[in-house]
């Protein structure tokens, strides 16, 4: 599409591959400490960015208490220190008061880059509509390049964790477990819905994303962002898995009583076996002769 | 502050009035005012500990054990609203009270009776909001941004919230008034502008602050109000109307909010580090344009609190680039505390363990803020547990610290007496371990994919969170601790000189202490060299 | 803003405080209705 963006973008997302070296979870670890680089370029070039801006801190934190704790050690009456009188330095003063500008030019730099690329939704291959309800998700397959879809269905919480998370229900949430895309058993509690988001991978997918009823957000860390889903209003946004895997998420903005029980997953399979998988939705939402059917969830693949 | 504490002082002419009512609920004296201010946040921060006790007792699990998901809402907005209106905002108030007048040298403060006023309406004000807790539908459980259309799905709770913030507004607006009108008209002669202590400026500014934003606040609920009761559609998108501009209005109230909540807290630290380093302030003009600006820039960086709901490109830009300038001034207030400290004769009384650390974590708190004002990080962050360690590292560890360190600096001023200085730093250091272990792992909790307000969540989750309620549980101590040490002060302590500690300056300790029921009476001479900052050319 | 404070009447201070803060005041319900009444206006 953008010849030099895209050579200078993949330059980019090898060096931060090599940075991270395959650390993508699809689902976060215990004792997690931070943020996961994802599966898609954007969510890597983010993930730069906030390691970037950590490191900045560090350094600046360092300096900072650093200087805190020698003055402590130094500067104690009970060393017999002297004070000093002294409270100006225009020198001192004109540089912390310049170089924090330099830095923050710095990390504003790469963030506006960043941000102007994942604002660009044109020239997808295709169309998802995003609903958010109290307390499902709702998705609309709108076009696959020219081709118009009528596939649409609701997306909830599975009933093992629905169950499980019932107010003293006795179950035990560790047991709640699934496969994940490569076949080992991950817990998948309060992260798992009925009928999974299936979408192709290495492809361009435009995202516009609405409320139903209150605001909720649709958030997959893995995906790098997260959209406010708000009555009256549609946002867009957009995303590239570059891997298959199953990747989970939350609604991320209060939205009532079981907003901590509406997960999003999103399962990412290669394009042949996505066009098969749509079409099958397609051939059935058709054959129902209702457009708003939901769709039938066995035809669903599962984990090869 | 009681009779008997100023027994001693039968010299000063003591004319208070006698009885509990005439004495507190008629009162007109700003310390009995600043007081009452101050026993009312006290009450307020262990009523929404008790809130967060629900919050963090349900989390230290997976599985739902204690409280359905709905209550677990109501828990999470009463707590916001409980502790930001009516404990932090309150306590500075009250410090306000009791230290503006002594510090620029007035009798009181200019406007009595409507300082009594503007206390009183506030337990109504939370007795309006706490009454939710008992009808039926519950309280307000929308989350304390109250944003529509889910604040409005609520029962009756929606009226009593919207009053209660109507009230509090009110009582925020004439408290402000009242600092405003004291700071420019009743100076004692001599008392320039700029040879004010940091802290009486950090009011005058804050106040200016609340009297821009409150009127918005309660212009913004009301619309709140009559949406939910009057069929009308200001946020209503159905009606025509829109649900992102009441957070456009929210947010130009509570940005500036945040600073309401730390620039007083600043100008605390600002006059504590310079008495136990034994040294001026550093760049004391500095410190006070560098409030000025923060006050400025924060009436202009409300939307990144709202970068996730779709803004177009160059709103986002803007946003990001004005909220970025803010870690400017900021840095400029914590390198001019540092090198007030660099060269001084430092001493590590309990207030100053106090400043030392809201300092270091108030910083770690302004470094998340940097890192969150990166937009397509922001996506990744917004409304997850890093937010909300990142504001607690602000609020708790910014404002509350400063708090305790002010009660701890001036309590010998109010009560004549000495705090036990063991007990005090027992009491630092108990905090400072446990505050730490309550909110440092919840970064890790939103960097791994943890959104806040979830009464329950994924087993990944489940060790942090651990960890974070044992640190929750320690905190729970310490109201009890800070009480017991102030309580045996006022019985026990050894009593203090005018000028409780060593490095003090500033017409406040030039009063006995226990400070008199009235002080400068007449308007003080002004020496300048009495003043911290009575040299203009600093 | 050199020495606004220096009258030492104290009834004069206490009147040009009660000025200060009629202006505030006004300047709040000002600020309330600004806010209240533009969104009303522009449905």
């Amino acid at each position: 599409m953008k010849a030099a963006g895209s050579m200078r973008s993949k330059l980019g997302l090898g060096l931060v591959l090599t940075a991270v070296a395959g650390a993508a979870h699809a689902l976060a670890e215990p004792w997690q400490l931070n943020m996961s680089p994802g599966v898609t370029q954007t969510s890597r070039e983010v993930y730069a960015l906030h390691m970037y801006g950590f490191y900045v801190c560090v350094v600046i934190g360092v300096l900072v208490f650093g200087a805190m704790i020698v003055a402590m050690f130094k500067f104690r009456k009970s060393k017999g220190a002297v004070p000093a009188t002294w409270s100006h330095n225009t020198v001192a003063e004109t540089i912390w008061t310049v170089v924090p500008i330099l830095i923050l030019v710095s990390l504003a730099w790469p963030a506006t880059s960043v941000m102007v690329k994942m604002a660009y939704t044109e020239k997808s291959d295709m169309t998802v509509k995003i609903t958010g309800y109290q307390w499902k998700w709702g998705y609309d397959y709108i076009n696959v390049g020219d081709k118009p879809y009528h596939v649409r269905f609701i997306s909830r919480l599975d009933t093992r964790s629905d169950k499980t998370r019932e107010l003293r229900s006795g179950l035990d949430p560790w047991a709640v477990k699934d496969k994940d895309y490569s076949g080992v058993e991950r817990n998948t509690y309060l992260l798992d819905v009925d009928h999974p988001l299936v979408l192709p991978t290495d492809t361009k997918i435009r995202f516009v994303v609405t409320g139903d009823d209150v605001i909720h957000a649709w958030w997959v860390p893995q995906l790098g962002w997260k959209q406010d889903a708000i009555p009256g209003i549609i946002n867009d946004d957009w995303t590239s898995i570059h891997e298959p895997g199953i990747y989970r998420g939350q609604c991320a903005e209060l939205c009532g009583q079981d907003h901590g029980f509406m997960p999003i997953v999103v399962k990412a399979v290669p394009k042949a076996e996505f066009t098969k998988w749509l079409d099958e939705q397609e051939a059935l939402a058709t054959k129902a002769n209702a457009p708003a059917a939901p769709a039938a969830a066995p035809a669903a693949p599962q984990a090869p | 502050m009681t009779t008997h504490a100023v027994a001693h002082h039968d010299d000063h002419h003591d004319d208070k009035p006698h009885g509990f009512l005439h004495r507190w609920v008629f009162s007109t004296n700003h310390k009995d005012i600043g007081t009452l201010y101050l026993v009312f946040s006290f009450i307020m921060v262990c009523v929404g500990a008790a809130f967060s006790g629900v919050i963090r007792t349900e989390l230290m699990k997976p599985g739902l054990q204690f409280v359905q998901p709905y209550f677990f809402n109501e828990m999470t907005t009463m707590h916001g609203l409980v502790m930001i209106f009516g404990a932090i905002m309150p306590s500075f108030v009250g410090l306000a009270n009791w230290m503006i007048p002594m510090m620029i040298g007035a009798p009181d403060m200019a406007l009595p009776r409507m300082n009594n006023w503007s206390f009183w309406i506030l337990p109504f004000a939370f007795f309006l909001l706490l009454s939710t807790l008992f009808i039926p539908g519950g309280a307000p459980a929308g989350g304390w941004t109250m944003y529509p259309p889910l604040s409005i799905q609520g029962g009756d709770s929606v009226a009593l919230m919207v009053f209660s913030i109507h009230l509090m507004g009110i009582s925020s607006i004439m408290g402000s008034i009242n600092i405003i009108a004291t700071i420019l008209n009743m100076r004692a002669p001599g008392m320039d502008l700029l040879k004010m202590p940091v802290f009486v400026w950090s009011w005058l500014i804050t106040a200016f602050l609340l009297i821009a934003v409150m009127p918005v606040l309660a212009g913004a609920v009301t619309m709140l109000l009559t949406d939910r009761y009057f069929g009308t559609s200001f946020f209503n998108a159905a009606g025509g109307g829109d649900p992102v501009m009441y957070q456009h209005i929210f947010w130009f109230f509570g940005h500036p909010e945040v600073y309401i909540m730390i620039l007083p807290a600043f100008g605390i630290i600002s006059e504590i580090i310079p008495t136990f380093s034994r040294k001026p302030l550093f760049g004391y003009q500095a410190m006070v344009y560098a409030l000025a600006s923060i006050a400025f820039l924060s009436f202009i960086v409300w939307g990144h609190h709202m970068f996730t709901v779709g803004m177009p490109l160059g709103g986002e830009l803007y946003f990001m680039y004005a909220t970025m300038l803010i870690a400017i001034p900021t840095g400029v207030k914590v390198f001019n505390w540092v090198s007030t400290m660099w060269g001084g004769s430092l001493t590590f009384e309990a207030p100053m363990l106090w400043a030392i650390s809201f300092v270091v974590l108030f910083t770690i708190g302004g470094f998340s803020g940097v890192m969150l004002a990166l937009v397509p990080a922001d996506f990744q962050y917004q409304d997850t547990y890093f937010v909300v360690a990142h504001f607690h590292y602000v609020l708790v560890t910014g404002a509350l610290f400063a708090i305790i360190a002010a009660i701890y600096y001036w309590w010998p001023k109010w009560t004549g007496r000495m705090y036990n200085e063991t007990w005090a730093k027992v009491h630092f250091w108990w905090t400072m371990v446990f505050v730490n272990v309550l909110f440092f792992p919840q970064h890790f909790l939103g960097l791994a994919g943890m959104p806040r307000r979830i009464p329950d969540y994924n087993v990944a989750f489940a060790d942090w969170n651990f960890v974070s309620t044992i640190g929750a549980y320690g905190m729970y101590l310490t109201p009890f601790m800070f009480f017991f040490i102030l309580w045996h002060s006022k019985k026990h302590g050894a009593p203090a000189a005018a000028r409780s500690w060593e490095g003090a300056h500033g017409l406040e300790w030039t009063v006995p202490s226990p400070a008199p029921f009235h002080t400068f009476a007449t308007p003080p001479v002004i020496h300048d060299e009495d003043l911290a900052h009575g040299d203009v050319s600093h | 803003m050199k020495q606004t404070s220096a009258k030492t009447d104290s009834d004069q201070r206490r009147a040009a405080a009660r000025r200060t803060a009629w202006i505030v005041a006004i300047v709040a319900v000002a600020i309330y209705l600004l806010f209240f009444l533009s969104q009303g206006l522009s449905h």
